[in-house]
């Protein structure tokens, strides 16, 4: 079996504070290849109902930094993978805006799977504005497994 | 110019949405990283440290994935928002290997007077491996 540390559950870390500009939209948006006008264009946007540019869904997922945090620790020699992930939006994220983080784990547990022992990780991590409003809440599912069985 | 929105009563429950063809290249992989902020993440494009996490080769990250779920999902729903976007990543996608995206309409509701559709989702790869499965919530905003 694959023991995972379930003393990090519960405990939130300040992620950051992140200013979200036009700009950095059009750069995810162009990474992505997803030229929709609400996201590029803030004329489209105004006329669409918004105050300004849009981002993508999938950008709330560049505010957590990219990290799995916070960091649960493993045992060497084990591998991870992310595993999936649930979005649920209260708003949209907007050009102009300013987004504080927060992480936490949520749940820890073990199970086997199709490739052996699995050890699984769930972070919640909470995207508020500027005024304090939930925004989006992200739930990451992280497995953790050992490295010799290739997928 | 957006496309005409998409009305609540043009949508029926069975509804495809899609399908799309992206190909996830090893260049976007790269310049996905750099803009997600896991660019540390070496398994993703080098074959080595993909080896020591357990993978054959590198692979497409599976947010990356996502976003081409949601792009379909924008694209088809016009005038609609996500509002929830549930994924798992069941199989590694390979660089370079063409994703095939679609979705279904499985439920249309009238949440507290905003109307309401739920769908599948699946990514497939070119062996008929699903690579992502999920669902999506996207509510009216007119």
């Amino acid at each position: 079996m694959i023991k995972l540390d379930p003393t990090q559950i519960g405990k939130e870390i300040a992620i950051g504070t992140f200013p979200v500009s036009a700009e950095d939209i059009r750069a995810f948006a162009e990474v992505i290849g997803d030229l929709n006008p609400l996201y590029l264009d803030a004329d489209a946007a105004r006329a669409a109902g918004y105050p300004n540019v849009i981002a993508p869904p999938t950008f709330c997922l560049r505010l957590r930094s990219g990290h799995m945090q916070p960091e649960v620790p493993l045992e060497p020699g084990l591998a991870s993978l992310h595993a999936g992930q649930d979005i649920e939006f209260a708003d949209e994220i907007y050009a102009g805006q300013t987004y504080t983080v927060t992480a936490k784990v949520a749940e820890v547990y073990e199970k086997t799977g199709r490739s052996g022992p699995l050890g699984i990780i769930v972070r919640e991590v909470e995207i508020k504005d500027r005024e304090g409003k939930r925004v989006a809440v992200l739930r990451e599912r992280q497995i953790v497994r050992s490295p010799e069985k290739k997928i | 110019m957006q496309a005409t929105p998409k009305l609540f009563s043009d949508i029926e429950i069975g509804d495809e949405i899609g399908p799309v063809t992206r190909v996830p290249t090893t260049e976007m992989v790269k310049r996905y990283a750099e803009a997600a902020g896991i660019r540390d993440l070496h398994f993703f494009f080098d074959p080595e440290q993909a080896r020591q996490n357990g993978l054959e080769r590198p692979i497409v990250p599976g947010p990356l994935t996502a976003g081409f779920l949601a792009q379909m999902l924008k694209d088809h729903f016009v005038g609609w928002q996500v509002r929830a976007l549930q994924t798992t990543f069941r199989t590694p996608a390979r660089h370079g290997e063409p994703l095939h995206l679609w979705g279904t309409v499985t439920e249309k509701t009238d949440q507290d007077g905003v109307p309401t559709v739920h769908c599948d989702l699946v990514a497939e790869n070119e062996r008929g491996d699903r690579v992502i499965v999920g669902t999506a919530t996207l509510s009216w905003r007119g």
